[in-house]
C-alpha cells in the first residue's frame, strides 16, 4: 500500500492543495488565459486521485460516494443544457447567451462562465468515477 | 490584430525548433521501446513518458491548452487507471488468450497507410494561407472582439461559437463514465 511510504505521503500531501488551487485558477480564468473547464476538471481530478492514492479507498469514500460523483457528473451536463434552455425561454436561439443579461457582452461572459463550470464539474467527477470504479478492492 | 500572432514569451525560433526536434526524437525512441517491451507495467510507464513528451511538443507548438490536457490526462490520470487495471489483470500476461497477431498486424499497417495518406493532404504546420486559416479563423479573429469581448479566443470559439460541439463532448464524457459504471456493476452482480 502506498500509504506506508512516509516520503510519498508527505510530498503528495504537500502538493495536493497546490494542484487543487491551480485547477480552480484555470477554471475561473478560462476567459483570459489558456485552459478552461475541461483542463480544470482534469487537473482537479488529478488532485483527488493523488489523495486517494495516499490515503486509500476507504478514507476517500468516507468523504464522497460513487452516487455523489454520479450526481455531480449529471449536474454538470444539466447546468450546460440548462443555460441553453434559459436562452430559449428569453426567445433566443439555443445556447445563444446574448439574452442572459441586458447587455449582450455581459450575457456572453455569464454564459461562458456557467458552461465552463458545467464542463469542469462533469469532467472532474467522471474521471474520479472511472478511477474509483476500476480500483481493486 | 497583430498582437495575437506574436507571443511575448517566445524564447527564440532556433532554440524552439531544436527543443522540438529533441522532444520528437525522444518520442520516436519511446515508441520503439513500447513496441519491444514485454512487461505490462513497463509498457504503461513508457506510455506515460510518451504523453509527457508529446505534451512538451504541444507546448513548443504554441498549444498550451492541449499540452495541459495531454499532460494531466495522458501522463497522470490514464496511467493511474491503467495501473489499477494491470493490478486486476495481473502482471503475468502469458495466461491471457492470444489474439490473432497476423490479422492485427495487417489491420494496423492498413491504418498506418491510410493515416499517412490523409496527412499528405494536410497543410504544413503554421501555414497562413491554408483553407482553414483564410475563411473560418478570419471570421473568428475579426468578430470575437465585438461579439464576445474576451481575450482567450479559444474559449470564445469553444464555448460560444461552437457551443453545440462542446455540449456534445460533455455528454460523451458523461456517457463514458456511465458505461464504465454499468460494466463494473454487472461484473460485481454476477460474481
Amino acid at each position: 500500500m502506498l500509504k506506508d511510504f512516509i516520503v510519498i505521503k508527505l510530498i503528495l500531501s504537500f502538493i495536493i492543495p497546490y494542484i487543487t488551487l491551480y485547477a480552480i485558477y484555470i477554471q475561473l480564468n478560462g476567459e483570459i488565459s489558456p485552459g478552461g473547464g475541461f483542463q480544470a476538471g482534469v487537473i482537479f481530478a488529478t488532485g483527488i486521485i493523488g489523495y486517494e492514492l495516499v490515503f486509500g479507498k476507504e478514507h476517500f469514500l468516507r468523504f464522497i460516494s460513487i452516487k455523489a460523483l454520479l450526481i455531480c457528473s449529471v449536474m454538470g451536463v444539466f447546468l450546460y443544457a440548462g443555460t441553453g434552455v434559459v436562452s430559449l425561454i428569453f426567445s433566443d436561439n439555443y445556447l445563444n447567451y446574448n439574452s442572459l443579461q441586458s447587455n449582450a457582452i455581459a450575457g456572453q461572459h455569464l454564459g461562458i462562465f456557467l458552461i465552463e463550470i458545467g464542463v469542469g464539474l462533469t469532467v472532474s467527477s467522471v474521471m474520479c468515477l472511472i478511477y474509483t470504479l476500476l480500483r481493486e478492492d | 490584430m497583430e498582437e495575437f500572432f506574436t507571443l511575448p514569451f517566445k524564447i527564440s525560433f532556433v532554440l524552439d525548433e531544436m527543443l522540438l526536434f529533441i522532444a520528437s526524437l525522444v518520442l520516436l525512441i519511446t515508441c520503439f521501446w513500447l513496441i519491444i517491451s514485454r512487461n505490462l507495467i513497463e509498457s504503461i510507464i513508457i506510455m506515460s513518458v510518451f504523453s509527457l513528451f508529446i505534451g512538451i511538443c504541444y507546448l513548443f507548438m504554441d498549444a498550451p491548452d492541449v499540452a495541459m490536457t495531454e499532460t494531466a490526462l495522458g501522463a497522470c490520470l490514464s496511467t493511474c487507471v491503467l495501473l489499477n487495471v494491470a493490478k486486476i489483470v495481473g502482471e503475468d500476461t502469458g495466461k491471457l488468450k492470444k489474439l490473432n497477431t497476423l490479422l492485427a498486424a495487417i489491420l494496423c499497417s492498413f491504418f498506418v497507410v491510410i493515416l499517412t495518406w490523409i496527412s499528405l493532404d494536410l497543410p504544413s504546420f503554421g501555414t497562413q494561407d491554408s483553407e482553414v486559416q483564410t475563411h473560418l479563423t478570419k471570421y473568428y479573429l475579426q468578430n470575437t472582439r465585438t461579439d464576445i469581448a474576451i481575450p482567450s479566443f479559444v474559449a470564445a470559439i469553444l464555448a460560444s461559437y461552437r457551443g453545440y460541439d462542446t455540449l456534445g463532448e460533455t455528454t460523451v464524457i458523461l456517457i463514458a463514465g456511465l458505461a464504465v459504471l454499468v460494466i463494473v456493476s454487472r461484473k460485481n452482480n454476477h460474481a
